[in-house]
């Protein structure tokens, strides 16, 4: 799934609504107390790493900032602010837990997307 | 053959659908219609999902028209996936229905391999944020309620180490509101407001009223908007009233009103204005209504202070009241002629110096101005015309969000307490005091110990006795709830002590040279200065500092020397045990 990650299309662009929304409907059947996560660089983000994995399965009683500070381990950034935050241009809510944010969230297909940027995309 | 089904295709608005649910059980069955010019494959999806309730996955296929030649051929459905293949199922199938079958998918086995599988022990404790994959011995909701509970604010930190200096952003605003617009967090909110010194100035029409405790908790952004719509109602009623009184009947009153108006921030672009401007009216009717409706306070010179720049910030005159009734709920104490708030603010500013300024306190009792009544237009206004405009709105600003949300019972002990944020206990969190029972902390006997031992003022031989100091007021006392403000003026006075002592000025110099410096001085000097000092009193009541950056060595504690000795006093154990 290496390839996957590192190729340039996000992953919606990589897989159809269907195979998406059967994927979804398939790992949520497995796993009810996991949340479907897909976390992508934001497309205008040149500094940070891309993460190896784009796929996480994230239990549903972690908080977000929990979420971010374990993602932002994996990029071994420690003290570089990342800031994830929701595909519909919602922010990020730090302290709800991933099942929270997850019911307001969700894509149609099923998945949470995420973005990560250095906080300086984002602007002040 | 296709075009002759896209002609009678497009003749026709409505194509009757039968679904028929092919779930094991006896087979639920659906009939309804769709416009095959507006209906998507989604649209279809979701109507489907609807109308047999269905929770998981689901695939749908349609079933191929009986051959009109062999009236026997078996049913053949052909499944449908997409945009593509409902077009043809209208195209080809739909006379005299469309047959569709829906079949619930189960989920098959090994198609999660490329998953990632976090864990929660995979989350960071408290006090290792920055470490990889601890796998801990805690359990993990355990470990969860000690985080939330121990370190709201370093879970802020965490996040925005980059942006925690500098004044809120709006961006980190909109991270606090739900998708309604309800304020989450609103403790951690302050406390990142306090320590960056402000909010952002495009910010501040929409949070002030928060930090001024306008609204109930958890509104909505529309009921919010109801909630200052039928407020400004309010106001106007309350205007139109004594509008309707003959001037003469609350004339002096106006009088005074209209006196200080005319003198209030004139060279603010606001307010450099003609006299008859709506800006002005808009002041002067703010303060007529207030002084109107609560007569205990009336006016008092000073109040036109404080409304100016609520007016300025939210420049819509209903609103600007609402707000300034709050403002002045927390601190109408300052303006009551009793004098009992203003009075126990001298007496702490004066305890506070003699603790951490003692020299300078010493050169204070020799030209009699230990009672620190030079310091009164500082404490009157919250030093709000000590500072340039600018820089006051934004002082506003860190007090307010420095708040100590006050014990009710405090109220009627110190009398005119200014009302904290219900929620602006961040501060003291941050600093260790989470743990603290209020309802042990505020009891009634521990408030009488205080005025019994430490509220009394200092007197020369309390002083001459340096192995019986007071004790200082913990910070649910200090200032009346409001300690921040206690600290800025020690600030002040710290950064210009050794030039008074300097020029040995006596009491009216003194007096003189602090009048002079009105509007002048420089906060951002002024705050770093009380920020470091505030932050050693709070440590002085034993909370741990190693989670807090280093302290200024200028600023070590001078009253927890050994000289002095000092023992803790009792009603602020319970903050030692935390």
């Amino acid at each position: 799934m290496g390839d996957d990650a590192k190729s340039s299309k996000p992953f919606k662009q990589r897989k159809s609504f269907v195979s998406r929304r059967d994927e979804v409907a398939g790992i949520r059947a497995k796993f009810p107390s996991k949340i479907p996560v897909i976390v992508e660089r934001y497309h205008k983000e040149k500094d940070l790493p891309l993460l190896d994995k784009t796929k996480f399965l994230v239990p549903q009683e972690l908080t977000m900032s929990q979420f971010v500070t374990i993602i932002r381990n994996r990029m071994s950034l420690s003290s570089t602010s990342v800031l994830p935050y929701c595909q519909q241009q919602k922010f990020s809510k730090h302290v709800m837990t991933m099942a929270e944010v997850y019911k307001e969230e969700k894509d149609e297909d099923g998945f949470l997307y995420m973005v990560y940027a250095s906080q300086e995309m984002f602007g002040s | 053959m296709s075009s002759i089904s896209a002609n009678t295709l497009q003749d026709r608005e409505a194509i009757r659908v039968k679904a028929l649910l092919c779930d094991g059980s006896e087979g639920m069955k659906r009939c309804f219609s769709v416009d095959p010019h507006i209906t998507s494959f989604n649209n279809l999806h979701h109507l489907l999902k609807r109308a047999f309730q269905l929770q998981g996955d689901f695939e749908i296929s349609y079933q191929l028209p009986q051959s009109t030649e062999n009236g026997n051929r078996p049913d053949v459905f052909i499944s449908l996936t997409s945009d593509f293949d409902l077009d043809a199922a209208f195209m080809s199938s739909s006379l005299p229905y469309l047959n569709l079958k829906i079949e619930p998918v189960v989920c098959s086995e090994d198609n999660h391999n490329d998953w990632t599988f976090l864990e929660a022990t995979e989350a960071p404790l408290t006090n290792n944020v920055q470490s990889t994959g601890v796998s801990s011995t805690v359990p993990f909701h355990i470990s969860l309620k000690h985080q939330m509970e121990r370190t709201f604010s370093k879970i802020t930190r965490a996040f925005s180490d980059s942006t925690r200096r500098g004044p809120l952003k709006e961006l980190e605003w909109h991270c606090h509101l739900d998708s309604e617009g309800r304020v989450l967090a609103i403790d951690e909110l302050w406390a990142r407001v306090f320590q960056g010194g402000g909010i952002e100035p495009v910010l501040r029409k929409e949070v002030w009223p928060h930090l001024l405790n306008v609204f109930p908790p958890d509104l909505t952004k529309d009921e919010r908007e109801r909630h200052l719509k039928m407020k400004s109602q309010v106001y106007f009623h309350l205007k139109s009233k004594w509008k309707a009184k003959y001037p003469q009947e609350i004339e002096s009153i106006t009088h005074l009103i209209m006196k200080d108006v005319l003198r209030t921030d004139r060279t603010h672009p606001y307010f450099a204005v003609p006299d008859d401007h709506q800006h002005m009216d808009a002041l002067f009717n703010i303060l007529t209504t207030y002084a109107l409706e609560n007569p205990d306070v009336s006016y008092a010179q000073g109040m036109s202070d404080l409304a100016a720049p609520v007016l300025v910030i939210l420049d819509d005159e209903a609103v600007a009241y609402t707000c300034f009734c709050a403002l002045m709920d927390r601190i109408k104490g300052h303006f009551l002629l009793d004098g009992k708030a203003m009075t126990l603010k001298f007496d702490h500013l004066s305890q506070l110096v003699h603790r951490m300024e003692p020299e300078f306190f010493k050169y204070l009792m020799n030209i009699g101005a230990d009672d620190m009544f030079f310091c009164y237009r500082w404490l009157l206004l919250d030093l709000k015309r000590e500072f340039p405009f600018d820089d006051a709105v934004q002082l506003m600003e860190v007090i307010w969000s420095s708040l100590t949300s006050s014990p009710e019972s405090a109220n009627t002990v110190n009398g005119g307490i200014p009302k904290g944020n219900s929620v602006a206990t961040a501060i003291l969190m941050q600093h260790g005091y989470l743990g603290v029972d209020y309802s042990v902390d505020i009891d009634d006997d521990s408030d009488r110990d205080l005025e019994d031992s430490g509220f009394c003022p200092l007197t020369s031989k309390l002083v001459d006795q340096e192995t019986k100091l007071l004790q200082l007021p913990g910070p649910y006392q200090l200032g009346g709830g409001n300690p921040f403000v206690l600290f800025m003026c020690l600030a002040i006075l710290s950064l210009h002590k050794d030039y008074c002592i300097h020029k040995e000025m006596d009491y009216n110099t003194l007096a003189m040279y602090f009048d002079k410096l009105v509007r002048k001085h420089d906060l951002t000097k002024t705050l770093a200065k009380s920020r470091a000092l505030y932050r050693d009193y709070l440590g002085s009541f034993g909370v741990a500092k190693d989670d807090e950056t280093p302290i200024n060595e200028e600023s070590n504690a001078p009253w927890c020397s050994q000289e002095h000795h000092i023992d803790m006093p009792l009603q602020t154990n319970h903050f030692v045990e935390c």
